[in-house]
């Protein structure tokens, strides 16, 4: 079943790659217990066609003009910061600071912590979905929205896809 | 090419590969080898016929067969040994030994697996002896064969074959019945509810029965069976065969001339060259020509001439068990030497209790439970939110005790590794409870906070039993990033 369905973005271990998330790994935007995560089979995410596909559009604040160059390559080094990741030198981290809070923690949070509600990730973490480099974090800033995920109801009978959450949670990182 | 040398080349291309069959109408003899033969046909086909039924406790989740070959379960029960599908190197060492007696009785003995052992011979002679019974001995069937089909004559063929098929059916059925439990398949079978294979298993081996004993018989041996060729090679001037002492024999003379060649002071042979042991002879070879490829070693001969010598007033065993070696000494005078033990009966020996005891040691040291681990292919490793590294594995518990088991799993060589067997409730002790002769198979996931800094890393498990104790161990790799 995930094999057929669920290997060709998600790899055949589940391993992911960029934009794609890990299953095996412990950080989950839409939840990992078992009820989120058939919830998230179920509909998909950021998938129209299901009314009740996760939501959550990160604003593309470079391309709409919102931030400037130079801020968002210091909000950049502010976010690595977070995660304890090294900052480069002469960057103004005080000025990524003032521009996250300003901008993004409505979303993420004060601390960077994520909201599951928003589907807004989890920055403290070491899992870097789009990568953690500078220019990855300056490229998520300008152009924002995020991965899409087909809704699997219709597609797949209930039970099929309670066995694929079943075996997703049994991956490794199911809570 | 001329004509001549074309005709020539002709004659000799016709001439036949294989000597027509001509049928063997052994005699009936009595004396110490026929007797010998009978025993050991009666103890070996008992076993095979009755060994199904004997009963063996292993307890109540074990078959209670002593001989018993589980193909569904993929068990091989022996009395009290019992084999696993990765264990059947057993019986490569039993197929060693199985070669290597053969060898040691061809140096001692010459063929005796052909003459008494050899499944072919023992069949033979039963449905030799039911032909026998119903229709007469050799000079009885060599006339009845010869003369018209009466209404006696169908009576007595019908009832042969029938005894025949019989037997060759029982020999079928035993058969299967190492594949299940005996009582059980018997009553299957009677009431027509076993399982089809079974029904095409009898019927195979019935029909190859019936045809290998009843009808090809030495043919068996002298076109089919590949030891005859090999022995030659295995025998040597001290291994004691199945021998026509010509030393004493020649020249063979009857009776009447024999006694008149004696009168006038002439030397003449104890052979009398009544030929009993040729008719005895159930490939139908003569033992008089010397070592023989038809010869199956069986003594009928020996008996035979014996009853002859005995009427005659001469010396028994003018066939004999005997060596070439004593044969060229009594003809130059001197006495008879038997050396069984000398260097290729020790080497022989030497190396089935090599064989032997290595099987012996593996059997006793057998390891009941064990541990196998394989890496998640893909992915190698995870790296988990707060940094850490996750490697996942499928772990094998094999449990060939008796009892149940409940294992639990350990690692080392990875600092700070922690492990966890997918399925559990966090914080709960892993222990994986394997049932008796069982197998358990479990997603382990093996994490550390502080990964090596490494590729990869040797991680070696370690199962600990309920009393604790380590019992099985196994190695592998821990994968994680040399760059961080």
């Amino acid at each position: 079943m995930f094999a057929n369905n669920c290997a060709p973005c998600h790899g055949s271990g589940g391993q992911g790659s960029k934009g794609f998330p890990n299953l095996n790994a412990d950080r989950w935007l839409w939840g990992g217990t078992l009820e989120e995560i058939q919830t998230t089979v179920t509909h998909g995410a950021r998938w129209e066609a299901d009314k009740d596909t996760h939501e959550s559009l990160m604003p593309s604040f470079g391309r709409d003009g919102t931030l400037k160059p130079a801020e968002m390559v210091a909000t950049a080094n502010f976010v690595r910061s977070l995660s304890g990741l090294p900052t480069d030198p002469g960057a103004d981290v005080a000025l990524g600071k003032k521009t996250f809070a300003d901008n993004c923690a409505a979303c993420h949070g004060d601390e960077g912590k994520g909201n599951k509600e928003m589907g807004a990730p989890n920055l403290t973490t070491k899992i870097w979905l789009y990568g953690s480099s500078d220019a990855a974090i300056v490229d998520r800033i300008t152009n924002g929205g995020g991965g899409v995920m087909p809704a699997w109801q219709g597609k797949l009978t209930p039970t099929e896809i309670k066995a694929v959450t079943v075996f997703v949670h049994s991956l490794g990182g199911g809570q | 090419m001329t004509h001549v040398a074309g005709a020539a080349v002709h004659e000799w291309d016709e001439e036949p590969l294989y000597a027509p069959a001509r049928k063997v109408y052994p005699r009936k003899v009595s004396g110490f080898y026929r007797r010998l033969k009978w025993t050991v046909l009666l103890v070996t086909l008992g076993i095979y016929y009755l060994l199904p039924f004997v009963r063996w406790n292993r307890g109540p989740d074990a078959p209670s067969q002593a001989v018993l070959v589980d193909l569904a379960h993929r068990k091989f029960y022996f009395f009290f040994i019992e084999l696993w599908p990765q264990e059947v190197y057993y019986f490569t060492g039993l197929l060693i030994l199985a070669a290597l007696m053969l060898f040691l009785m061809n140096a001692l003995a010459g063929r005796v697996w052909c003459g008494y052992l050899c499944p072919q011979t023992v069949w033979t002679d039963l449905f030799l002896a039911v032909e026998r019974l119903i229709e007469g001995d050799r000079r009885e069937r060599i006339r009845k064969d010869a003369g018209p089909w009466t209404a006696r004559r169908v009576a007595e063929k019908t009832a042969k074959h029938a005894i025949w098929l019989l037997i060759a059916w029982w020999t079928g059925g035993a058969w299967v019945l190492y594949f299940a439990d005996a009582p059980t398949l018997v009553k299957d079978l009677a009431t027509l509810q076993a399982p089809f294979v079974a029904y095409a298993s009898i019927g195979v081996l019935t029909a190859m029965t019936y045809a290998l004993a009843g009808h090809l018989r030495e043919q068996v041996c002298l076109y089919m069976c590949p030891w005859p060729r090999i022995q030659a090679a295995l025998t040597d001037e001290h291994a004691l065969n199945v021998t026509y002492r010509h030393d004493r024999g020649e020249p063979r003379n009857s009776l009447k001339k024999a006694k008149a060649l004696l009168e006038i002071g002439q030397r003449s042979g104890d052979c009398i060259d009544c030929t009993i042991c040729v008719e005895a002879c159930p490939t139908g070879v003569d033992i008089r020509e010397g070592a023989n490829l038809g010869c199956i070693q069986c003594g009928l001969c020996i008996d035979a001439c014996d009853s002859v010598m005995k009427k005659i007033g001469r010396p028994r065993r003018l066939i004999a068990y005997d060596t070439d070696v004593n044969i060229n000494r009594r003809a130059a005078g001197l006495a008879p030497i038997y050396r069984l033990v000398r260097p290729r009966t020790i080497l022989y020996a030497a190396v089935m209790a090599l064989v032997g005891g290595v099987m012996l040691t593996a059997l006793v040291g057998r390891q009941v439970y064990s541990l196998a681990i394989i890496h998640d292919r893909n992915p190698l490793f995870v790296r988990l939110s707060d940094g850490s590294v996750r490697n996942g594995f499928t772990a094998r518990f094999v449990n060939k005790a008796s009892s149940a088991q409940s294992f639990t799993l350990d690692v080392s060589g990875v600092p700070g590794a922690a492990v966890e067997i997918v399925g559990d409730v966090k914080g709960v002790a892993q222990n994986v409870d394997v049932g008796p002769d069982q197998t358990q198979e479990v997603r382990v996931l093996v994490t550390t906070p502080s990964p090596p800094d490494a590729d990869s890393t040797p991680i070696a498990f370690s199962a600990k039993s309920a009393d604790g104790a380590v019992v099985a161990t196994t190695r592998d790799f821990f994968r994680s990033s040399a760059q961080q």
